[in-house]
């Protein structure tokens, strides 16, 4: 078996890059993913992951955001100065609406003595999106998955809910949401604009099929 | 090109993981793994998977620790060729785990480091490596046991 490779040949495909030296592992990114594209876990819920969420959500701007008075690049380093961040309370102008503990996604906002308080921590985190691999759609057995102009894209009327695109995930960020598969990569950029340090973006990756 | 079959340790892995069967791999006539670009899809499972960072993680998956493994040697097939114990050879660099006693292949547990050239090389496939991935780090492959060959 004699397999031709040309020197010059590669494999590219554009992906959604992920910066893992700038990523300070808030999760805000999967907060934000419509496809629930991105898989964020913690070992222990319930601790801040610095998300802002909690502050996005405020309808009285109750909790501190840093939004709209610090370029996006310091945003980032007081992200990463726990110092300054675990200072971050609920102010006295808090009404009790309760938007924030509903949307809390790790659930760190607690009910202590009636009043709403943050717990901060060290929870562990470790974050993995969508590789657009297209693994999916090769082994969709009826082409309800199809990987088209660089997007996975699921028609629904094919679909025959068998769950073979899940077994065969890389990073297993498909799964089955009302028994039809999510959780696949649109290239739609809202996490892109949402990422606090810019860890987040476009690229064009390529192999050379180079085994050192 | 000076630094080819450096990092490479010829175990295989690569090859057995490979969802689209684009990495090719014949030990006893080839110096390291070839890749079919035509078929490669960069879905990164074999850079997560290589033991010793050869193939290059470009985006997503992050390297795989191998937690656990085991070896089984079925002597009833052995024919005492030796290969195992060349292919061991490179990967310890001199060292070896596989030995030969009366011609036929026996491992020593503590030398041995879990990589599978040895089942990869064996014209008999008398010998089977099994190795588990931690699923800490990576979410990972629905089923992170590689068995080779």
């Amino acid at each position: 078996m004699s397999v031709q490779v040309l020197k010059s040949a590669q494999v590219s495909k554009r992906k959604i890059f992920r910066d893992m030296s700038k990523c300070i592992l808030c999760g805000k990114c999967r907060n934000i993913c419509p496809t629930d594209a991105i898989k964020f876990t913690v070992e222990e819920r319930g601790l801040c992951t610095h998300c802002n969420l909690c502050a996005e959500v405020c309808p009285v701007k109750a909790i501190d955001s840093y939004e709209g008075k610090i370029k996006p690049e310091e945003v980032g380093k007081l992200y990463l100065n726990t110092q300054s961040y675990a200072d971050r309370t609920i102010k006295i102008t808090c009404v009790m609406c309760m938007e924030c503990y509903e949307k809390c996604p790790v659930g760190a906002i607690q009910l202590y003595e009636g009043k709403l308080r943050i717990r901060k921590g060290d929870a562990h985190p470790e974050i993995i999106n969508c590789s657009l691999c297209s693994l999916c759609a090769r082994v969709c057995p009826n082409g309800a998955l199809k990987f088209e102009m660089n997007r996975i894209k699921l028609n629904p009327e094919l679909c025959t809910l068998c769950g073979e695109c899940v077994r065969v995930c890389p990073p297993q960020t498909m799964y089955l949401k009302d028994r039809y598969p999510a959780g696949y990569c649109v290239m739609c950029g809202r996490c892109i604009k949402s990422c606090p340090v810019g860890a987040l973006s476009i690229k064009t990756v390529s192999w050379g099929g180079n085994i050192l | 090109m000076s630094k080819s079959g450096d990092l490479c340790i010829r175990c295989g892995t690569c090859v057995k993981v490979c969802p689209t069967d684009a990495i090719k791999f014949n030990p006893i006539i080839e110096k390291k793994p070839v890749v079919d670009i035509s078929k490669c899809i960069l879905c990164e499972l074999c850079a997560s998977h290589c033991p010793v960072g050869a193939i290059p993680v470009l985006n997503v998956l992050p390297a795989r620790e191998l937690k656990r493994w085991s070896v089984y040697i079925n002597r009833n097939i052995c024919i005492g060729c030796g290969l195992c114990v060349d292919a061991c050879k490179i990967t310890l660099k001199g060292d070896h785990a596989v030995y030969l006693k009366d011609g036929l292949a026996y491992v020593d547990e503590s030398k041995c480091i879990g990589c599978g050239a040895c089942a990869t090389t064996c014209p008999t496939d008398c010998i089977r490596v099994v190795k588990i991935y931690s699923t800490r780090k990576v979410a990972g492959y629905a089923s992170e046991a590689v068995v080779i060959p």
